[in-house]
């Protein structure tokens, strides 16, 4: 007797296994709420200069927010593919 | 007789993507022209208009970045940065106009990590002797060569992976809402106050501007830093 089908075995650890790897969205929101502490000091610090550092504050998240994107794109070729 | 007109419409196979690329860099290429006609026939003289009075600060605005980077030899580079940052621009954005965003597929993603390489790696060479390139990449010591090789093609191809997945991930999580609210007259107006007024303007406007200015700007340190040692060696 089978209870389980061997696609909807795959299909269930694909999914799961995208479910974990998107803990890997931990990582840029640590970082990107560190730069974005930062930049306030910053700003609170040097007020005229606050559009330079707002410039320079969203080019670094979005940099940081590589890892996650990768984490993204391994989760959605694990939901879409298998 | 078939066969004739498969092959003569086989662009209609063509992912929608890549279609709407197409549209939109034949949108920019007649957008281009009209301006650059109507800049060849004002006259020094003559008090230009708001839109050209805006393309005009656009343009030295962007010259002036590029200059801080690329010192006296920015004339060369700065078409095909402000080439890259227009279409980025209008593409990622394009959800707005009805059309397909054409980074949403990683095929053109991966064209564009292709064509950051292929830039960077050619002016390489082209400004410094291959012999010197070859140099400086094994430069503490021969050994590190493959690995600095590694490290030359990872960036970039982290660059149009990047622009992929800030698209995609905009694009799926305002699909997954549109799914979520249904049709029906209250699930209509949840679509329309919810998911177009709220998340369109930040995962396709912002996300989308953002992530196209990021993309400029990395090709444009890159492409410095390769041209750059060649002056100070």
């Amino acid at each position: 007797m089978e209870l389980v089908t061997a696609e909807a075995f795959v299909r269930a650890y694909a999914l799961l296994g995208a479910g974990i790897a998107m803990i890997a969205g931990l990582g840029p929101g640590i970082g990107q709420g560190i730069a974005a502490g930062k930049a306030a000091e910053a700003v609170g610090r040097q007020p005229e200069a606050s559009g330079k550092i707002t410039t320079t504050m969203l080019v670094g998240q979005a940099m940081a927010e590589t890892t996650g994107l990768y984490a993204l794109i391994i989760a959605f070729i694990l939901i879409f593919t298998t | 007789m078939g066969n004739i007109i498969e092959t003569s419409f086989s662009f209609m196979d063509w992912s929608v993507n890549l279609k709407h690329s197409l549209l939109i860099m034949i949108l920019m290429g007649v957008f281009s022209w009209v301006v650059g006609r109507r800049f060849k026939t004002l006259k020094p003289t003559d008090k230009p208009g708001i839109f050209l009075g805006l393309v005009t600060m656009a343009i030295s605005t962007l010259n002036q970045f590029i200059q801080g980077y690329y010192g006296v030899k920015w004339r060369k580079y700065a078409p095909l940065l402000f080439t890259i940052l227009f279409y980025l621009m209008i593409a990622n954005t394009a959800n707005l106009w009805g059309l397909a965003t054409p980074l949403s597929n990683i095929n053109i993603a991966l064209a564009f990590s292709l064509f950051a390489i292929l830039v960077i790696q050619g002016a390489g060479l082209v400004v410094k002797k291959p012999w010197q390139r070859i140099k400086e990449l094994s430069s503490p010591n021969p050994i590190l060569l493959p690995i600095n090789l590694f490290g030359e093609l990872s960036t970039p191809t982290a660059m149009g992976l990047r622009l992929f997945g800030n698209i995609l991930s905009g694009a799926v999580i305002s699909a997954l809402f549109y799914a979520f609210f249904g049709p029906g007259v209250i699930g209509n107006f949840l679509s329309i106050t919810v998911t177009t007024a709220l998340l369109h303007p930040i995962f396709t406007v912002f996300f989308g501007a953002i992530q196209a200015f990021v993309y400029f700007m990395l090709l444009t340190i890159f492409l410095s830093m390769v041209i750059d040692e060649s002056e100070t060696a």
